[in-house]
């Protein structure tokens, strides 16, 4: 097929499929084809030679320019992860998963979206630190979510005034919540700082030496629970106590107020006589960060539906 | 249990209120986003730079590069060399005078 028997489309999609193709070990665009068709061949039908750079040698720029774009954006996103692994497991991890993964979407922000369950499923590319680079995972894609996913309206007295146990809440979106196995936001922002002082001492930073994953002290596993919140543009993280976060993750679940606060408070240790006390302080933080908001217009208070 | 969970939900809806007034005093008030940012936890240092998440979704880097989205992937990479920048006509980069 050549380029004048193809549609518009059907020239899209060839040149989004080489371009997205894997590089060589030498970072050479393939000979091959998923399908097994020379690249010369398929480069072919849709680029014309010109008096410097054959079909292949055109589209090859593009395929280098696509990985070395992604591969940037996704170390980028995930600097904390990256040292943890070291440098050249975590560009064998970022090939891998985005193979699986390709860039879908108009902007680069959303790379990262999948990297958590991946991960999770695929244990060898992490080596020995893979629980805690999960975790770690986690902790920065909240991070991405927190800067720039939406807020709406948080809830109003009038609002509160309506709401009963049967009533549905909603959190805000840039609100991420996690539950991690190690102290692993500790590690994470602390990984942040050195990279920042790193790059501001070094003006550019150079990857060389960068390889082997960085050095940390011995981590013992515990469970935490942690959300990443945005406060006037900037991005924060707070401690939750493991109450507070299952009663967070209830409202998001949608269960009605009454019986998200019985399932936030399952297999508590706290005594019954604290948990007022607890519920009031919890409630009265997430208000003033505007964390609490309405799902939907007219969902907010079902018993002034029935 | 019953009244256990009406003492909840009673503390929760009182929280709420609280947590509501003081949010909608701060905002009155010129100390308002200190007020709230004490309440929020640790800041992410990562943020303080503004450069590279910028323009995520935002039209604000229009123009001014390094966005994400931007096509500038190939500085300083290899493979350009030789072959005119990022040109995929294999064209040679205008000379500055």
């Amino acid at each position: 097929m050549s380029q004048a028997s193809m549609g518009l489309e059907e020239i899209q999609r060839a040149m989004a499929s080489a371009v997205m193709m894997p590089l060589t070990a030498d970072e050479d665009m393939r000979q091959h084809a998923p399908d097994g068709r020379a690249m010369t061949h398929v480069a072919a039908e849709f680029i014309a030679p010109n008096s410097r750079l054959t079909p292949f040698e055109r589209l090859e720029i593009y395929n280098r320019q696509y990985w070395y774009r992604v591969l940037g954006a996704l170390a980028e996103d995930f600097p904390a992860v990256r040292a943890v692994v070291g440098a050249k497991k975590f560009e064998a991890l970022s090939v891998a998963y985005l193979a699986q993964h390709p860039s879908r979407s108009f902007t680069l922000r959303n790379l990262g979206s999948k990297l958590v369950e991946w991960l999770e499923a695929h244990p060898q590319f992490a080596g020995r630190r893979h629980a805690l680079a999960v975790d770690m995972t986690r902790i920065e894609w909240a991070f991405v979510e927190a800067f720039d996913n939406p807020e709406h309206e948080p809830l109003t007295l009038e609002q509160i005034a309506t709401l009963d146990a049967d009533s549905r809440l909603a959190i805000q979106p840039h609100v991420r919540l996690m539950a991690l196995n190690y102290a692993a936001d500790e590690v994470t922002l602390s990984l942040h700082s050195r990279e920042k002082r790193q790059a501001s001492e070094a003006g550019v930073k150079h990857d060389d030496g960068e390889d082997a994953p960085v050095r940390l002290p011995r981590l013992r596993r515990r469970a935490l629970w942690v959300a990443a919140h945005r406060v006037d543009l900037s991005v924060y993280y707070r401690r939750l106590e493991r109450e507070e976060y299952l009663t967070l993750e209830a409202i998001r679940a949608g269960m009605p107020l009454g019986a998200a606060l019985e399932a936030g408070f399952r297999d508590s240790r706290i005594p019954a006589s604290g948990r007022p006390g607890r519920v009031s302080a919890w409630f009265g933080t997430w208000a003033e960060l505007g964390w609490i908001c309405t799902p939907d217009p007219g969902s907010l208070v079902r018993s002034q539906e029935g | 249990m019953k009244n256990l969970n009406a003492l909840l939900l009673t503390a929760a809806l009182s929280g709420l209120i609280g947590g509501t007034t003081v949010a909608a005093n701060a905002a009155t008030h010129s100390n308002g986003a200190t007020v709230k940012a004490a309440k929020a936890g640790l800041r992410h240092t990562g943020q303080d730079a503004p450069a590279k998440h910028s323009c995520k979704g935002k039209n604000d880097c229009k123009g001014q590069g390094g966005c994400k989205s931007s096509d500038n992937g190939c500085k300083g990479k290899n493979s350009c060399k030789g072959k005119g920048g990022c040109a995929t006509d294999g064209s040679k980069m205008p000379k500055a005078i």
